[in-house]
């Protein structure tokens, strides 16, 4: 567990700095590189690509809805046809961007499984 | 088998992310659009507005620009380079995707950001002569040195801001349609201007009058469409002596079409394009000085047409609204003058039949010579897809936009009674010129003779000018480049091979209607006729009937004017329409028999007490238009439903003869079913009638909403017709010919009140936000005082005074 959360925080804080230099799917290169450099479960393996850039996608997100009043996501929830609650579309940002960096993270670890590490 | 699993894996990675990183259909980037550190997150605003106290950029010399609370920026500057270029940054950094999107429009490149389904727009764009008009243009104002250095400050400006923009910093809708900002150019400028000319001078219906005179022959066209509306109060009094005519033109065969037009017209403005001005002078004034009013109705979109601002150099200190994307202010005041605009809605648009000699089409027919045509190669890049290239042929008289398979599927070919033919497009807004300089001028004058040396750069669109000065002068003038008519020219297709059907000249420029300091107090325009019968050229457009004979009805009246009660005219909800319709209408109604049941009880009822305004809460006018509109389908019904396009004749002209003649056999109904003989009194009966069943409905529904209001209700609509980017169901009263000429979709796109005096003081208001940013509380901070009428106070600045200033930024020259 305390490695799983040790991934978690390690793709999040790595993400968020190198996101102000790449485009935004460097998120998937460095759950990639996380879980291959540490290993661990499969059956684990999305999870931390997935909380990693969930927990970080929301925080980000959320802090910025709540700055501003919610003004703009809510018409951004009206474009999408998502229904007009506070935070949805906050949510919908982290769950996009957190099933991308499960995706990335599990595809490391299967990488890693490759060699029998 | 783990190299599968893996490979699975790293597929499924590699097609999400992909899709996530691509444009599909309407969606954009999803991953991207989303990312909280450069997608629309970045976008959101805080509440308070951030504003860089700071900022190093090409200036000559140190600047400042002070933002008052509404954020309209108040520039100043030291010199001419510096002023135009901190106009050119300042109003890109609020408005840039809507001054290249509507660029983008105007020259037809839509299909670039949107792909396929905008290549019919584009070719309209390109076959009308868009581009080919603003490169003539760009031409014509880089010989005008001054003009050129302001266009190039300006240009400099909004390079800058574009230059400094990231990933992170673009603008909202760039980054929903995926693509990013291209340098600005003058031709963006000239192609701006294109724009509101389009906007402003395709009011012609030379298609229908075609299709209504082949249908039912000159002699009726004649009656149904007068030249003069009965009671017409034109913009130059009447009595007002004229020169006479010092260009004569020889007449030409005004009707020599034989079949009705097999095409459609091309895009058109509603009717109610249109605005009101209006100055009364000092000795009807409260003040004793004037004041100047100016209210221009166009569509109501999303971010504004307009954008204020404040421009301060040394010899200049200029408020007002101006376009984005162009320099200067269109309508405003300074120290000493202030301006505003109507459109002249004078016909400046003519089609003309073209005779190719073969299907090369290298030859056209004029005056019993065949000269040669140009080609111009319009290039249409389209998004995801090959480049198409559109071949237009360009005459003398200007490009053959109905060619080839241009509009083809507007009918079938061999349809009865319709042709298809070569049509080419004659049009003022093809002739090079300078309305830089006009504005340029007007920003600076100090006088009456400022004033006139201004305008004398001016040519298209044809523009209503009045005007206002501290030294109590007030005046009108139409200006423009106007073609010299004979009788009746302009209002059909013509032969193109005749050399007469051909605009032989221009009517002088002195020549133009104008008029100062009339008896009467006051000078008004909203789109009338410019002069009445006695004007010596003839001249032919669509004009307005309801809301000019109001304006100097009231102005006539009032005395003691004040800013207030200007504000209340500016805003009045009168019916004039209604007032004379309703009580003949009615009249006709009680010569039936009732039946006295429910139904017919509540329209009188609703109308009974109705005092021909037309306010939100009220029923009366739902009931009224409802009733009309029916009444006008009834009478007119043999128009409808043709394969080609007409146009219905003006509501004076359908009241006139529902007084004069109310057996004429114009009323008589199609349909054989009718017991008896249709006429004006029982098609009254019978509208009514209708129109309290509707009524009833809607009484009973829960969701019926008969208030005014409802039936009127206003959307401001964001520039890509994105509904979360625009402002629905906005609630609140007028007409479309009323003065507040509010439709659900068009309106006072600006409200202006300027009292001159010492120092001039001044009230607007516009449905919009000075901020083009969605994500902004600035994007449509002002609609809801506008919906209710209200005004903002302008803030007037000057070097000493800037006090009501919120944000003050500072700008400093690179070293």
């Amino acid at each position: 567990m305390k490695i799983l959360a040790l991934k978690i925080s390690l793709i999040a804080v790595v993400s968020f700095g190198l996101q102000f230099l790449l485009p935004w799917w460097i998120i998937v290169i460095v759950a990639f590189a996380v879980e291959l450099l540490f290993g661990g479960q499969t059956s684990l393996a999305f999870f931390s690509g997935f909380y990693g850039i969930f927990i970080y996608w929301l925080a980000y997100a959320a802090i910025i809805d709540i700055q501003t009043g919610f003004l703009l996501s809510k018409k951004i929830a009206l474009l999408f046809h998502l229904p007009q609650w506070s935070l949805i579309v906050a949510l919908v940002t982290a769950l996009i961007g957190g099933t991308v960096g499960g995706l990335g993270s599990l595809t490391g670890n299967l990488f890693r499984k490759m060699f029998n590490i | 088998m783990k190299f599968l699993k893996f490979f699975i894996s790293l597929s499924l990675t590699i097609v999400v992310v992909s899709a996530l990183n691509m444009k599909i259909a309407v969606l954009p980037p999803v991953g991207k659009f989303i990312d909280p550190v450069n997608g629309f997150w970045q976008n959101a605003e805080k509440p308070e507005p951030e504003i860089t106290p700071e900022l190093k950029l090409n200036v000559h010399a140190a600047s400042r620009i002070v933002f008052d609370e509404r954020l309209v920026p108040h520039i100043f500057a030291e010199n001419l380079h510096d002023l135009y270029f901190l106009q050119g940054y300042v109003t890109a950094s609020n408005r840039l995707w809507q001054m290249e999107f509507q660029t983008d429009a105007a020259a037809g490149r839509i299909s670039e950001i949107i792909g396929a389904k905008a290549i019919p727009y584009d070719r309209e764009q390109r076959r009308i002569g868009m581009l080919y008009a603003a490169e003539a243009a760009v031409k014509a104002f880089e010989t005008d040195t001054l003009a050129k250095q302001v266009m190039e400050a300006y240009t400099e400006g909004v390079n800058v801001y574009i230059k400094s923009l990231t990933e992170k910093t673009l603008p909202l809708e760039y980054k929903l349609l995926d693509y990013k900002p291209e340098p600005w150019t003058s031709l963006k400028s000239a192609l701006l201007l294109k724009f509101m000319t389009k906007m402003l001078t395709s009011n012609e219906r030379d298609f229908e009058n075609t299709n209504m005179v082949n249908l039912i022959g000159k002699e009726k066209f004649d009656l149904l469409f007068p030249d003069f509306y009965p009671g017409t109060d034109p913009i130059i009094p009447r009595g007002t002596k004229f020169d006479s005519v010092s260009v004569h033109v020889d007449t030409g065969k005004v009707f020599p079409m034989g079949k009705q037009t097999a095409y459609k017209p091309i895009e058109q403005p509603e009717d109610f394009i249109g605005s009101n001005n209006w100055a009364v002078s000092g000795k009807k004034t409260t003040t004793g000085k004037p004041i100047l009013c100016n209210d221009p109705h166009l569509k109501l979109n999303l971010p504004s047409i307009w954008y204020e601002i404040q421009l301060n150099a040394p010899d200049i200190n200029v408020y007002g609204v101006s376009l984005p994307g162009a320099p200067n202010v269109v309508i405003g005041f300074n120290d000493s003058v202030a301006w505003g605009v109507t459109n002249a809605s004078v016909d400046v648009r003519d089609w003309y039949e073209i005779t190719f000699k073969d299907a090369t089409k290298k030859e056209y027919l004029f005056d019993g010579k065949w000269l040669n045509t140009t080609t111009r190669i319009e290039e249409i890049k389209v998004r995801g897809e090959e480049t198409y290239y559109d071949t237009v042929f360009y005459t003398h008289l200007g490009p053959v936009v109905y060619e080839g398979n241009f509009n083809d599927s507007a009918l079938p070919a061999g349809r009865q009674g319709t042709k298809k033919q070569n049509l080419a497009l004659k049009w003022t807004a093809h002739i090079p010129s300078n309305e830089l300089a006009t504005f340029y001028y007007l920003n600076r004058a100090k006088n009456y003779a400022d004033y006139e040396y201004a305008l004398t750069f001016y040519q298209s669109p044809g523009q209503n000018f009045v005007f206002a000065d501290a030294q109590n002068d007030i005046a009108i003038r139409q200006q423009g480049k106007f073609p010299a008519r004979w009788k009746e020219q302009g209002k059909f297709i013509m032969d193109g091979s005749v050399k007469e059907n051909d605009w032989q000249a221009y009517i002088p420029q002195q020549q133009n209607p104008h008029i100062k300091n009339p008896e009467r107090g006051f000078v008004s325009s909203a789109n009338q006729h410019p002069a009445d019968e006695s004007y010596p050229y003839y001249e032919t457009g669509v004009y307005e009937h309801y809301r000019n004979r109001r304006i100097n009805n009231e102005l006539t009246r009032m005395n003691n004017i004040s800013p207030d009660s200007m504000m209340r005219l500016q805003t009045d909800n009168y019916n004039l329409l209604a007032e004379e319709m309703l009580p003949v209408m009615l009249d006709y109604v009680l010569k039936n028999k009732l039946k006295n049941d429910s139904v017919e009880k509540l329209v009188l009822d609703v109308l009974k007490n109705w005092n021909y305004r037309n306010e939100a809460g009220m029923i009366g006018p739902t009931a009224f238009e409802m009733w009309w509109k029916q009444y006008e389908t009834f009478i007119w019904d043999e128009f409808e439903e043709k394969p080609y396009k007409l146009k219905l004749p003006h509501a004076s002209t359908t009241l006139r003869l529902m007084k004069e003649e109310p057996h004429n056999k114009f009323f008589l109904h199609l349909t054989t079913k009718d017991r008896e003989p249709k006429n004006a009194i029982n098609l009254s009966y019978d509208s009514f009638y209708w129109t309290g069943l509707q009524l009833e409905d809607m009484f009973n529904d829960a969701n019926g909403h008969p208030q005014w209001g409802y039936k009127n209700a206003t959307t401001v609509e964001h520039l890509a017709k994105i509904p979360a980017f625009s402002v629905n169901n906005l609630i609140a009263g007028g007409y479309k010919y009323a003065i507040n000429a509010i439709t659900p979709t068009h309106g006072p796109s600006w409200r202006m009140i300027v009292a001159l005096g010492d120092k001039p003081k001044a009230w607007g208001v516009y449905p919009g936000g000075q901020s083009g940013n969605p994500g902004s509380y600035n994007y449509t901070a002002f609609v809801e005082k506008w919906a209710k009428s209200e005004y903002y106070e302008l803030v007037f600045m000057s070097r000493d005074n800037q006090e009501k200033g919120k944000y003050v930024q500072q700008i400093l020259p690179v070293k």
